[in-house]
């Protein structure tokens, strides 16, 4: 997953941490805190990477849709 | 001792109230029950003669110097170890007294050398001070020589490269075997033989070197006579003034008297006294604050800017003039060329609060960005985020004292005999006195068995379970009814979403027995322990939080000391070990990508607003990058510039490789440090930066609290290191002066809740101060969260345990854990440079026998380590300390680099770095590597090979 940027694979460990909550629960709980941890220009490149087809957990599909529309530009 | 005394009040103080009433020598005095009558004696401001007392060991009436007489009691008790009774009637001088003092140091004179005026002691010997208090005039037994049989040629022992010992000088009043045992807690020192052939002996009459000594400096501390006496007063002679400073090496913060000789351009430290009247040490040392001062004039000090074109260029000194302006326009130019978040910083640690402040302000300010990071990220950022979601601030919850009420005491992923050894001393002294103690570390650390302590429960767990061991605690409170019920409705919220969650069975500790490698009977009775023997305390250090999950285990032992009710009172907690002298500070002033100081996220407007007001310039709402994304950044051509100071991040940071590359691939890196390190060779500016001698500030210890730093010489450099930042910052186009740092703290209280109460005067005034400090608590906060939580009520969090990504496998059988040793610090830029380097030369591979002999690796063999990322070469070290399958080596030296084998994997909400779970090989070092089968092949749990 490195090949494709440290912010798919830091995103994929944060992930793990909330399976034990539901989908959109999670999804929600990961936007928040990329958005208050994350700077905006790693967020971008996430949205890019899932927007280009990134082999990914749906739940980081999810939270890209959820920071798509709020993340500044870089 | 020391030459610049103060008050010796011969006894330690007891607690409570004044209630006991007594007349000595006429005087009226008042003192708590079982205070000492020499005690007594010193409140009412009368000396008692004494030899073998000193207040910071228990009385032990040996000397029979301090005699007194007391009506209704026969003959004349030892005042040290007579306790007071009310209305008792003292007199301490008295001829009959006089005589009887006399004739004891008739005694102790004629079997001691009468060379005072050559002495090192001179003018600081009690023995000398009681010869004149006492009116000696005559020895009717002769001396040295003459007197007979006597101890004048016993050979000193030189063999401690800070302190001789001088048996010929020795009093017999084991005050130094007293301090071993009473205020260190190493029990090295004894005495040994009967009668006339007693002697102090360290161990079993070997040297100080051989033997279980520390070298904390107690022992030279207690001794009243040149028996035990710094090389450096040998050397240099006594001391004439002091100035009282805080400690630059670990998270502790000990107060020290530097003592000094001369004035100006010409002072000289000649010892470091550790301070009866610190907060977090009081009067006691450790082997690096004591002593390992030197590396502050060794003569590879940086003391003159230097610049370069490249790193591949020889270095060309230059004025700090050329400097300042030659880094502010590379600066501007870079942002010019890529924008301006193309730049950054890294603030230290090891810097004063003052110098972190401004180098935030730096990048927020004049940088136009919120790049700033601090090397708190790589050890306890996971601590900043776990305590903020579940108590609602970002430090621990007690004073160093409150261990002291500790009736069970929890480490977990901490090692405080060395790593914080003041501190140990503290908890080990009421592990002596007989709390219980639990240790969950994989290796079995000094505390686990030491003399006088045994842990109760050793909790061995594989690297990377502690999420599942302290789930499993847990799991046994609620589902066993151990849950303080009162507590936790009165004062928690979430917990029944946190009860189902942790009452699954899946968290029992027999479910997770194969993940943790601990029985779970062990488990469950450390849990019932921890939550029924009263007041129980955690601490813990970066075992905890150089984690995958270290901000998920912080959450956790918040949850567990939550449901117990061990917050908010003394004895209790939750409580970070910081590595170096001022993370907390560094944290609390600003250093996070995404918090202003005080920890107030840079998206809250009306924070904000503050800092643009005063600041005069808008600031940016969004995070900024963290180390490992500058590095990122860096690789991918986004980032481009960095100034760090102060810290080595080519040597501390995980992956070297990937650092080193990161780093050549900027365009400018500034660095400002005592040294050339590892991250200099890297730099095209070279900032000499000040050492903590020089230094104007404070720092803020593990226990929140704020230290002052004062300056014992002049910068060495010319300047302070907030100067340079603000000169750069100016030399950008932004106006950033003070005149000195003293206004640097004003800012600080004027715009930090708080720290609204802080001051140089005000520290100055009372000591030091524990944050929060405001108007409303001038005297700053000891305990936190007693009545209620920062945010309001305590927030049980869902913490699920998530295995780490790191696997042992076929190809990487072993797992590597890192951590520190006594004698060094941190990278060992500091401690290299002194004698420190006399007790660890060099790192070494700690192995358990098994593992050695299947690799036919024996003790002191050189080995290659590797991992996924890289490998190295040290000396193997076999040692029944570690457990089969796991491994561990320090990070002191960057010869055998440790980090070079240790991977990018972090903390998933900080990315602190994993630095306690690497899968590793060890072959000796003539195997060939290539033998070694490539197929990767994951093995079930970390850490067996």
């Amino acid at each position: 997953m490195d090949e494709l940027g440290p912010e798919l694979r830091m995103v994929s460990d944060i992930v793990v941490q909330f399976a034990h909550r539901p989908a959109d629960d999670a999804a929600a709980a990961i936007a928040a805190h990329l958005t208050r941890f994350w700077h905006p220009r790693m967020r971008h490149r996430l949205v890019a990477a899932v927007d280009a087809g990134a082999d990914v957990d749906p739940v980081v599909v999810r939270v890209a849709r959820m920071l798509s529309p709020a993340v500044p530009a870089p | 001792m020391s030459l610049l005394k103060e008050p010796d009040f011969g006894t330690p103080a007891r607690s409570g109230e004044a209630t006991v009433e007594l007349t000595v020598d006429g005087v009226a005095v008042a003192v708590p029950p079982g205070t000492s009558v020499m005690r007594a004696a010193a409140q009412a401001g009368l000396e008692v003669p004494k030899l073998c007392a000193t207040d910071s060991l228990e009385a032990f009436g040996s000397c029979r110097l301090c005699v007194v007489e007391i009506d209704g009691a026969r003959g004349t008790p030892a005042s040290c170890t007579t306790p007071v009774a009310p209305g008792m009637v003292v007199r301490t001088q008295t001829e009959k007294l006089g005589k009887l003092r006399r004739g004891v140091m008739e005694l102790y004179i004629s079997d001691h050398p009468l060379d005072c005026l050559t002495c090192s002691a001179n003018g600081d010997c009690e023995l000398q001070d009681m010869a004149g208090v006492t009116g000696l005039r005559e020895v009717r037994y002769g001396s040295g020589v003459d007197a007979g049989a006597n101890h004048m040629d016993l050979l000193s022992d030189t063999s401690n490269p800070y302190f001789e010992f001088d048996p010929a000088k020795c009093i017999l009043c084991s005050r130094c075997v007293r301090a071993c045992d009473e205020v260190q807690g190493t029990l090295a020192l004894t005495i040994e033989g009967r009668g006339f052939d007693s002697k102090v002996s360290p161990g079993a009459g070997g040297t100080f070197m051989e033997s279980d000594c520390v070298s904390c400096g107690a022992c030279v501390q207690a001794c009243p006579t040149a028996t035990l006496q710094e090389r450096s007063v040998v050397e240099l002679g006594m001391p004439t003034r002091s100035v009282v400073t805080t400690c630059a090496y670990c998270g502790v913060g000990c107060s020290f008297k530097a003592e000094l000789r001369g004035s100006g351009d010409s002072t000289e430290v000649v010892r470091m006294v550790p301070h009866k009247d610190g907060g977090a040490n009081e009067g006691h040392s450790c082997v690096k604050g004591r002593f390992a001062f030197g590396y502050a004039s060794h003569p590879d000090r940086v003391l003159t800017p230097r610049v370069r074109d490249s790193i591949a260029d020889e270095w060309r000194e230059v004025s700090w003039e050329e400097a300042i302006t030659h880094t502010a326009r590379r600066l501007r130019a870079i942002q010019a060329e890529h924008g301006a978040g193309a730049i950054g910083a890294i603030t230290s640690s090891r810097c004063t609060n003052e110098e972190v402040y401004v180098v935030q302000k730096m990048v927020r300010a004049a940088f136009g960005n919120n790049n700033v990071d601090t090397c708190a990220r790589v050890c306890h950022s996971p601590t900043g985020y776990g305590l903020n979601q579940t108590f609602g601030t970002s430090a621990g919850t007690q004073d160093f004292a409150s261990v002291a009420d500790a009736d069970v005491i929890m480490v977990i992923g901490a090692n405080p005999t060395d790593a914080h050894p003041v501190f140990g001393s503290r908890m080990k002294k009421r592990l002596r006195q007989g709390a219980r103690l639990i240790v969950a570390d994989p290796r079995s650390i000094d505390l686990v068995r030491s003399p006088h302590i045994e842990a109760a429960h050793h909790l061995a767990l594989n690297p990377g379970t502690n999420v599942a061991i302290v789930n499993a605690m847990a799991h046994v409170v609620v589902t066993e009814g151990l849950v303080d019920r009162g507590f936790v409705d009165a004062r928690c919220e979430n917990t029944g979403e946190w009860e189902e969650f942790i009452a699954d069975p899946a968290h029992s500790p027999e479910a997770v027995e194969e993940i943790t490698g601990v029985p779970a009977s062990d488990v469950r009775a450390a849990a019932r322990l921890y939550a029924t023997a009263g007041n129980a305390a955690i601490y813990y250090g970066l075992g905890v939080t150089e984690h995958s999950q270290g901000s998920t285990m912080v959450m956790g032992m918040a949850n567990l000391a939550m449901a117990t009710g061990n917050i908010g009172r003394s004895g209790v907690g939750v409580n970070p070990l910081r590595g170096q002298n001022n993370v907390q500070g560094s944290c609390d002033m600003g250093s996070f990508p995404h918090e202003l100081p005080g920890y107030r996220h840079v998206s809250d407007g009306s924070v904000r607003e503050v800092y643009e007001q005063l600041w005069g310039t808008p600031l940016l709402d969004e995070p900024g990058l963290r180390i490992p994304n500058m590095f990122d950044s860096a690789l991918d051509g986004s980032f481009r510039a960095l100034f760090v100071q102060g810290e080595d991040i080519a040597q501390s940071d995980p992956n070297t490789g990937h650092v080193h590359a990161a780093l050549a691939a900027l365009d400018l890196v500034v660095v400002q440090d005592l040294f050339v390190n590892e991250t200099a060779k890297f730099a095209h500016v070279l900032l000499p930066g000040t050492s903590f001698l020089e230094k104007d500030g404070t720092f803020t210890n593990a226990e929140r609290r704020i230290n002052r730093v004062r300056p014992v010489t002049a910068a060495r450099t010319g300047k302070q290191e907030w100067q340079i930042v603000c000169e750069i910052a100016q030399a950008m186009g932004y106006p950033m002066h003070y005149d000195d740092a003293a206004q640097i703290m004003d800012e600080i209280a004027l715009t930090t809740p708080t720290f609204s109460g802080v001051s140089f005067a005000h520290l100055d005034a009372v000591g030091s101060v524990q944050w929060p400090c405001t108007p409303e608590r001038p005297e700053g906060t000891p305990i936190m969260h007693v009545d209620g939580f920062v945010r309001g009520k305590g927030r049980f969090m869902v913490t699920p345990y998530v295995p780490t990504r790191e696997r042992s496998n076929r190809r990487f059988p072993l797992i590597l854990t890192t951590g520190r040793i006594l004698s060094q610090y941190n990278v060992g830029a500091q401690t290299r440079r002194t004698a420190n380097v006399a007790w660890h030369p060099e790192d070494v591979l700690e192995l358990h026998p098994h593992d050695a002999e299947v690799r036919g690796v024996a003790d002191g063999d050189r080995v290659e380590l590797a991992s996924r990322v890289g490998s190295t070469s040290l000396r193997a070290r076999i040692s029944d300390r570690m457990p089969v399958g796991v491994c561990y080596t320090t990070f002191h030296h960057p010869v055998s680099g440790a980090n070079v084998v240790t991977t990018d994997n972090s903390d998933w909400a900080t990315n602190c770095p994993e630095y306690k779970v690497t899968a590793v090989q060890v072959t000796p070092s003539t195997a060939l590597t290539a033998a070694v089968p490539a197929q990767e092949e994951t093995t079930v749990g970390a850490g067996r090979g």
